[in-house]
């Protein structure tokens, strides 16, 4: 508990830091829809990609019926997650992680925007945007 | 064959010379942001600068062919395209998706300056003799401001025009100025997508006001686009403290180069669909 406490805390303090970068990373706003509550699922971890200046995080979903999606999610820049204390390996093939994600504008398109990554012990990792949705035009 | 040998030992030489000093005042600068002293002719060290990312809210009158550069130009930052303007300048007020738009950097092309100033990435300053380097941590651009005195080249438009300048500098006072010309008119100004031509002419005023922070003010004069001279915000930069710039006991830069392998595997992957784009 003692230790969920403090990576929520620590989350908190490592998003304020880097807030200036993450609100206003291109498009994210506009590509994806933060104006309606994000999806949290279930997901496996296909590929991690460590890259810049986009990282890439690509999941397998069980839809209702379960049926397997491949979804593709857009991390932040290795620059601001690293200054957060995650790095490559913080996720790997195979892992099942809760994921929370804003969908693409698109309908039907299997994309999203990272709001977080839950592993199955309840640790945070990898913090983009935030659990709520934001009002007017969704640009953070 | 030894005119040869005597160039790279002078080069070599040069090179040993310019980046000790730089080392050099590197460490004075950190241990004077302790201490709370400063010299305010000396601007060597790793700053970030706060801020949106744009040059200023406001913004001169375009010409005709200012306009029609303007309209061409699609950025993702900002507000949505069509979203109510409630007062602000159609230019914070018109982004599109990036696999909709058109920002060159978007393929990972050299951002250029002034734009690469507002990336919310650090600029190490290394003051040397004849010269000062800007060196950008995001896409790992360097940039050379001379300080040896020089003039500008005859006849620039004839010389390959430029991402970061030919650049002069000089100290009037306390203020390092920075003029400079030869642009690349393919480059924006900032993030919002607004242009330039190739016959802009950019003036950077620097401010060391305490130990660790910094002050610029640029201006853009680009008759063929702005009616007026476009002013800056004031752009505040701070000293990066050593150990936000340390992982895994490692300190420096990370390296922040824009590959396109990696973009184009993203672009693909990820941003396009996002964007409605199947490319």
């Amino acid at each position: 508990m003692k230790k969920r406490l403090f990576t929520a805390v620590a989350s908190i303090v490592g998003i304020l830091a880097v807030s200036g970068s993450t609100l206003a990373h291109h498009g994210t706003g506009i590509s994806y829809d933060l104006t309606v509550r994000p999806v949290t699922a279930r997901a496996t971890v296909t590929e991690f990609k460590w890259a810049n200046p986009h990282i890439g995080i690509y999941v397998d979903i069980k839809d209702d019926t379960g049926h397997i999606e491949n979804w593709s999610i857009e991390g932040n820049s290795p620059y601001n997650w690293a200054r957060m204390g995650w790095n490559r390996k913080t996720l790997k093939v195979g892992d099942e992680i809760t994921l929370t994600f804003y969908r693409s504008k698109v309908p039907g398109v299997h994309a999203g925007v990272i709001a977080k990554a839950v592993l199955p012990d309840g640790t945070e990792v990898l913090r983009f945007q935030r659990d709520e949705p934001t009002a007017g035009d969704g640009v953070r | 064959m030894r005119n040869r040998l005597k160039s790279l030992v002078v080069a070599l030489l040069a090179m040993a010379s310019f980046s000790s000093i730089g080392l050099a005042q590197t460490t004075t600068s950190r241990a004077s942001a302790v201490s709370g002293q400063f010299d305010a002719h000396d601007l060597t060290g790793v700053w970030q600068r706060g801020g949106d990312r744009g040059i200023n809210p406001v913004v001169p009158e375009m010409t005709p062919e200012g306009l029609k550069m303007f309209n061409a130009n699609k950025p993702s930052y900002g507000r949505p395209l069509g979203a109510p303007l409630n007062g602000e300048h159609i230019g914070r007020v018109r982004a599109v998706p990036p696999a909709q738009g058109n920002s060159l950097v978007g393929d990972c092309n050299p951002p250029g300056v002034p734009r690469l100033y507002f990336e919310p990435e650090p600029v190490e300053f290394i003051q040397g003799p004849g010269k000062l380097l800007q060196f950008f941590s995001w896409t790992r651009a360097l940039r050379e401001i001379w300080t040896d005195g020089r003039m500008f080249p005859e006849d620039v438009d004839a010389l390959m025009p430029t991402w970061y300048g030919y650049n002069i500098g000089k100290w009037e006072g306390d203020t390092f100025v920075v003029d400079s010309l030869g642009y690349d008119e393919r480059s924006w100004l900032d993030h919002f997508g607004y242009p330039h031509s190739a016959g802009m002419r950019m003036q950077e005023r620097f401010r060391r006001v305490s130990a660790d922070t910094m002050e610029m003010v640029l201006t853009i004069n680009d008759p063929l686009i702005y009616k007026t001279p476009w002013v800056s915000q004031k752009n505040i930069f701070k000293l990066v403290p050593r150990k936000e710039l340390t992982l895994n006991g490692w300190y420096g830069f990370l390296e922040g180069i824009c590959a396109p392998i990696d973009e184009g595997d993203f672009n693909s992957r990820v941003r396009n669909p996002a964007g409605g784009v199947t490319r």
